[in-house]
């Protein structure tokens, strides 16, 4: 953070990807804009105590060296581990089995998971068929 | 630049006076269906200035630091209005998410509003996949905190549901970023700070999940406590630890 008289200098600045690239910068002193401009490469911005110039952009590169053989199956085993519980989490299994007796229907349902809500529906229902939930 | 700020407290004080408007509803119901209206047209008004910063910057509007919690809110308030329409029981838990939703919105002010242009590297499609995805956790996670905290019988059986949703969303994020990683920096994996910490938001939401299997912990206030701690450390990873420790992602993300 700059200072300048013990007021600090804000600043926004944007590079605008053209040709030649502009610099748009802002500064603000306390409420006072010190300087709002585009600055092209060799340009100077006066901001009163200091000046800011704009050289310009140098081209550069980066190398990576890596060898991670194993990575890849890794990565597809969580790929395809996030899917299954994708189907999990979409598609709720319920199971419902009925059977004739002596004593007549009996029908049995379940959830392979928590499913406070299904059980309550399921209960509710059987009481307005006048069934016995088990 | 002021248009913009006034837009953005015109949101934040929209999602505020929902709130507020959810807090009476026990007295007048009714006050609900506003509180609905008013968040939307929050959210409306969201949605419309995130396109807007898309078209001016030309790049998706989720790169820079003020990006990133303008878009983290939205989906703050969009996972709420959603999931409080499937679920009408868990309405009232935008008393916490939308106030949340508010102050990220006013906090992203505290940025520069300037826009980072992306090196051409990393100007993918998987940025769009990644970054969203990231928001959709955060989404994800504060409802799940909220439905948490307020404890309220009927909807504490969703927690654990809703939880679920934010570990797949935050999983899917991490391997989005690293298939991303593999393709930009040839590395699916390279123990930078925010993804080791990932790993380790992974890892927690992971034994909460697993915990919550067993019935105590699955109501009352162990629920809750164990809520707040992956949240916190979603928190931590998506928004404090580019301050104490240096990352790849600080590159665009203090911007």
């Amino acid at each position: 953070m700059l200072r300048f008289d013990d007021i600090p200098l804000y600043y926004s600045m944007t590079l605008n990807n053209t040709t030649p690239p502009i610099f748009d910068l802002k500064v603000n002193r306390g409420r006072q804009v010190v300087f709002q401009g585009g600055l092209r490469p060799g340009d100077v911005a006066d901001l009163g105590a200091y000046k800011l110039r704009f050289q310009g952009l140098e081209p550069w590169m980066t190398f990576n060296l890596t060898l991670d053989r194993g990575v890849t199956p890794i990565f597809a085993g969580f790929i395809i581990t996030l899917l299954g519980f994708l189907l999990h989490l979409l598609f709720w299994p319920r199971r419902v089995e009925w059977m004739v007796t002596d004593d007549g229907w009996v029908v049995r349902v379940w959830v392979r998971r928590g499913d406070d809500v299904f059980e309550e529906k399921w209960h509710a229902w059987c009481h307005q068929l006048g069934l016995k939930a088990a | 630049m002021t248009s913009i700020i006034f837009l953005q407290w015109m949101i934040a004080l929209s999602y505020l006076l929902a709130a507020g408007l959810l807090v009476t509803c026990n007295r007048w119901p009714r006050m609900e269906v506003v509180a609905i209206g008013l968040a939307s047209l929050g959210l409306l008004l969201h949605i419309a200035m995130v396109l807007v910063r898309g078209l001016d910057s030309g790049q998706i509007p989720i790169v820079t630091r003020y990006e990133d919690f303008t878009v983290d809110a939205l989906s703050m308030a969009s996972v709420w209005l959603l999931v409080q329409w499937r679920w009408p029981q868990l309405r009232s838990a935008g008393i916490l998410v939308l106030p949340l939703a508010a102050f990220v919105v006013v906090a992203a002010l505290t940025y520069s509003l300037g826009v980072f242009p992306m090196s051409p590297a990393l100007r993918t499609n998987w940025l769009v996949i990644h970054a969203s995805l990231n928001s959709l956790a955060v989404g994800f996670a504060t409802l799940t905190l909220a439905v948490g905290l307020q404890r309220k019988r009927g909807s504490m059986h969703l927690v654990g549901l809703l939880m679920s949703w934010t570990f797949l969303f935050w999983c899917a994020m991490v391997a989005a970023g690293s298939y991303w990683a593999s393709i930009a920096w040839g590395r699916f994996w390279g123990w930078d700070p925010i993804e080791c910490w990932s790993l380790g938001t992974i890892f927690i939401y992971a034994f909460v999940l697993h915990l919550r299997m067993r019935p105590r912990w699955r109501e009352g206030y162990r629920s809750a406590l164990v809520g707040v701690l992956p949240f916190g450390l979603m928190m931590f990873t998506t928004y404090g630890l580019v301050f104490v420790m240096r990352s790849v992602h600080g590159q665009y993300l203090f911007q």
